[in-house]
């Protein structure tokens, strides 16, 4: 046993020893933030002139690249780190300004007026991490290594204490491996919020010799992200959790499902699963402790109803996804038939930290019902777009004013939409609610899998509900009538409404059949299908009856119930709206207001977006 | 198929691999002709009634041929709060197809998405060519952006019929 572990630490020591290098190197480091968002903001162009203007001037300077930090409405982010004096984040950075940072690093400088704040170290004149507001009240958990370390190096992960908490479970009973992942009190960021300890313990007690373990990568909610960036930013951190998770359960073999749609992710996953082969984290006998353990990538093809368990299932089977009814739980026949334990990406992530800290460490964080931290992707009309992780128990608000910065161009806040096409809207009265499972469910919303997304006065909350029937509508399997039937009845009296064509007694039936839809159906598609439909009617219902009775869109969305006006105190006569407008629609001569003539207008908003002086009025 | 027999060699026989071999052959002709669908078919030890199943259920695989540029819009719940049905509507326009449809020439195919996981840039359009790996995202769109875009591909597409002369 001696000998086992001594050469289990021998690998983890020179990797750490390698790893501790390169993140904090003798010469100073430049690193660019190149997640698919970082990539999209231009960080590869960045990343070019970076390289380039360093070896055209032969400099010391270590260039490399992570992935995302979160602050998403800031990038691209590039971080400097001056040996012995700091590290520090540069936001919304251009090649040529990036030029100038790689002058201003060769000679020990920071920029302070391009900083966004220091992560280690101090900085005359920039605010630590901990000060600035996005960051001030989250806790980095699971994206501790996100943005911190490039995804691609092992030893960096290992020199972050990756792998210690495997080393540490290869040396523990798998019960007890179990009995932590219980008392911790983790549940499943998929969206169900199942205890993962009992899920674990029902597949290690069920009977079969051969069982599977399979990580949910789909990530199918439209506006959620996290489980991309943390695949993108920490893959080491997926991949061990999910070899405890095998290890704990008695599996050999893993999956790992990705989307179509995510192929940097897929990419850096893959990077992961060769390395940890390379250095006997993963395969035959692992770390000497006789445990032998293998994965394998597929890759989904497009379609939400896949991310349901039992259909991502038969979706690795080759099959039709069609979900099947539970039980018998996966965890007793899943995969091919045998025990399987199917997690998310954010639950396998946190795995390694509760195995290598404790179950009361995690469990101090978080509420009575829920612990630990959870990631939200915080979009739409918010100043503060971005990936966040905060404690459970901290309100709406907090997420949305406090670390979001609230609405932009001072519009009002009207609701946040949480729990994706499952979830429900979240009126402004409701902020103060603390998060976690159960005050969300309270609400009528759900916490799902952390979509955040906030609609300002402008978002119109009949057109929002549209849209998700539109999207559920597209997305059911069709396999049970409530849900197939039912949600495409909601939707067309949801059409009528927009379109003026709405009659009171509409609201009624939309009530019954979400009611219907919600009990009657199959799988949770279905059973959460109604929550936008019921949150909307619950706390908008006005909205509701501006549509149906003064065949007014409040919100200024619904085509058919707006007219679009020139603003004669603000139209300079720039004749902008005349140039862009594809109908001719709009007159007028220079340095005059212009007219739109209501019966060419399509309103396609074209003018809208081109005035400069917000002279176009939606009514 | 004798373009597909390379590309399908690995999953014979094995019915668990519909989708990766469904990919695959999308993956070497763009879509999936009938040809294609029946040798995967046949490949794998399946009905072609199965895989045609799977095919019609996955918004990935496509029927019909597809232009030599792809833009793909996202309609997921960010990019719609941020306006990208006008971005849809739109291309739609500028490009003279429907979302889902190929021009006559087959330059151009526009489709849409539920989510690209660039949700703090939306709206989002993503533009691909065909064959070519790599794809492009484009942020925070707007009308404008749209119709710039395809201007754009159109006049890289007549650079490149120049250089080809
Ligand atoms: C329609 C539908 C879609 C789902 N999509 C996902 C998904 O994209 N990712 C995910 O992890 N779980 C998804 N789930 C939840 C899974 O069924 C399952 O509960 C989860 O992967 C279990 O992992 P956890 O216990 O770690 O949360 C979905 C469920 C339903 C009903
Ligand atoms: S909703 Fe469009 S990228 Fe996510």
């Amino acid at each position: 046993m001696e000998g086992v572990m001594t050469s289990r630490s021998g690998v983890l020591e020179s990797l750490r020893a390698e790893g501790v290098k390169s993140i904090s190197p003798d010469c100073s480091k430049i690193t660019v933030g190149m997640a698919t968002c970082g990539i999209a903001q231009g960080a590869r162009g960045i990343f070019a002139a970076i390289e380039e203007e360093v070896a055209a001037s032969k400099l010391d300077i270590a260039v490399e690249s992570t992935a995302c930090i979160g602050f998403c409405q800031v990038e691209p982010i590039v971080e400097v780190y001056l040996p012995g004096k700091s590290r520090t984040l540069y936001q919304q950075m251009t090649p040529d300004k990036s030029r100038e940072l790689v002058a201003a690093t060769a000679r020990g400088e920071v920029k302070k007026e391009w900083a966004l704040c220091t992560v280690e170290g101090t900085a005359e004149g920039i605010p630590a991490m901990k000060e600035i507001p996005f960051y001030k009240k989250q806790l980095k958990v699971v994206t501790r290594n996100c943005g911190f370390i490039s995804p691609r190096s092992i030893a960096e992960y290992i020199a972050r204490d990756g792998y210690l908490a495997l080393s540490k479970a290869l040396g523990m009973k798998s019960d007890e491996v179990i009995d932590e992942m219980s008392h911790s009190g983790l549940r499943g960021r998929g969206g169900a919020g199942f205890p993962t300890g009992k899920k674990w313990s029902f597949a290690r007690n069920a009977p079969g010799d051969q069982k599977y373990v399979i990580c949910n990568g789909d990530e199918g909610d439209p506006g959620a992200y996290m489980d991309r960036a943390v695949m993108e930013g920490d893959p080491f951190a997926v991949l061990e959790g999910l070899t405890i998770a095998a290890y704990a359960i008695g599996s050999s073999q893993g999956f790992l499902y990705t989307r179509e749609e995510y192929p940097l992710a897929r990419e850096m996953m893959d990077n992961a699963i060769e390395s940890a082969k390379k250095y006997g984290l993963l395969g035959k006998n692992i770390l000497g402790s006789g445990f032998d353990f293998d994965v394998r990538i597929t890759k989904g093809a497009g379609s939400f109803v896949c991310g349901e368990e039992t259909a991502l299932i038969a979706s690795i089977e080759g099959k039709l996804p069609n979900p099947l009814p539970r039980p018998p739980y996966p965890a007793i026949s899943g995969l091919f038939g045998k025990p399987t334990v199917i997690n998310n990406v954010e639950t396998l992530a946190t795995v390694p930290q509760i195995i290598r800290n404790g179950a009361d460490w995690f469990s101090s964080m978080g509420t009575e019902s829920t612990k630990g931290t959870k990631i939200f992707s915080l979009v739409g009309k918010i100043n503060n777009n971005g990936l966040v992780e905060v404690p459970m128990g901290i309100s709406l608000r907090e997420i949305v004013f406090d670390i979001g910065g609230g609405i932009p161009k001072g519009r009002k806040f009207k609701a946040v939409q949480s729990g994706g096409p499952s979830g429900g809207l979240i009126p402004e009265e409701c902020l103060d609610t603390p998060v976690d499972y159960e005050h969300l469910e309270a609400l009528g919303a759900i916490m799902g899998s952390g979509g955040m997304i906030v609609a300002d006065d402008k978002t119109c909350m009949v057109d929002m509900t549209k849209f998700f029937f539109d999207f559920l509508n597209y997305e059911s399997c069709g396999k049970c009538a409530p849900c197939r039937e039912g949600i495409r009845q909601a939707h067309d009296i949801l059409e009528d409404i927009c379109s003026g064509e709405g009659k009171e007694e509409d609201l009624e039936t939309l009530g019954e059949l979400a009611h219907t839809v919600k009990d009657f159906s199959l799988c949770a598609l279905g059973g959460t299908a109604p929550n936008s439909l019921l949150t909307t009617l619950r706390y908008f219902k006005d909205e509701y009856y501006a549509h149906i009775k003064d065949k007014r869109c409040p919100a200024g969305v619904c085509k058919k119930l707006i007219t679009y006006h020139v603003d004669p105190e603000k139209c300079s006569g720039c004749r902008v709206c005349i140039k862009v407008c594809p109908q001719g629609a709009i007159s007028g001569e220079l340095k005059k207001v212009h007219l739109i003539d209501q019966e060419k207008c399509i309103k396609c908003g074209a003018c809208l977006e081109a005035c400069k002086l917000d002279a176009i009025i939606v009514e | 198929m004798k373009e597909l027999e390379e590309a399908l060699s690995t999953f014979k026989g094995n019915p668990h691999m519909t989708i990766p071999a469904l990919q695959a052959a999308q993956g070497k002709l763009g879509y999936l002709s009938r040809e294609a669908i029946g040798d995967v078919a046949q490949t794998l030890g399946i009905t072609t009634g199965e895989a045609y199943g799977v095919v019609t259920f996955y918004s990935q695989f496509r029927l019909k041929p597809v232009g030599k540029n792809i833009i793909t819009v996202c309609r997921g719940t960010a990019c719609h709060t941020m306006g990208s049905l006008g971005i849809l509507k739109e291309l739609e326009k500028t490009m003279g197809i429907h979302a889902g449809e190929t021009d006559e020439k087959q330059e151009f195919t526009l489709q849409t998405i539920a989510c690209f996981g660039a949700c703090a840039r939306a709206p989002v359009t993503v533009t691909e060519e065909l064959g070519i790996p790599g794809r492009k995202v484009h942020g925070y769109m707007t009308k404008m952006k749209a119709r710039d875009l395809v201007d754009g591909l159109k006049e890289k597409m007549t650079e490149e019929a120049a250089e080809a002369k």
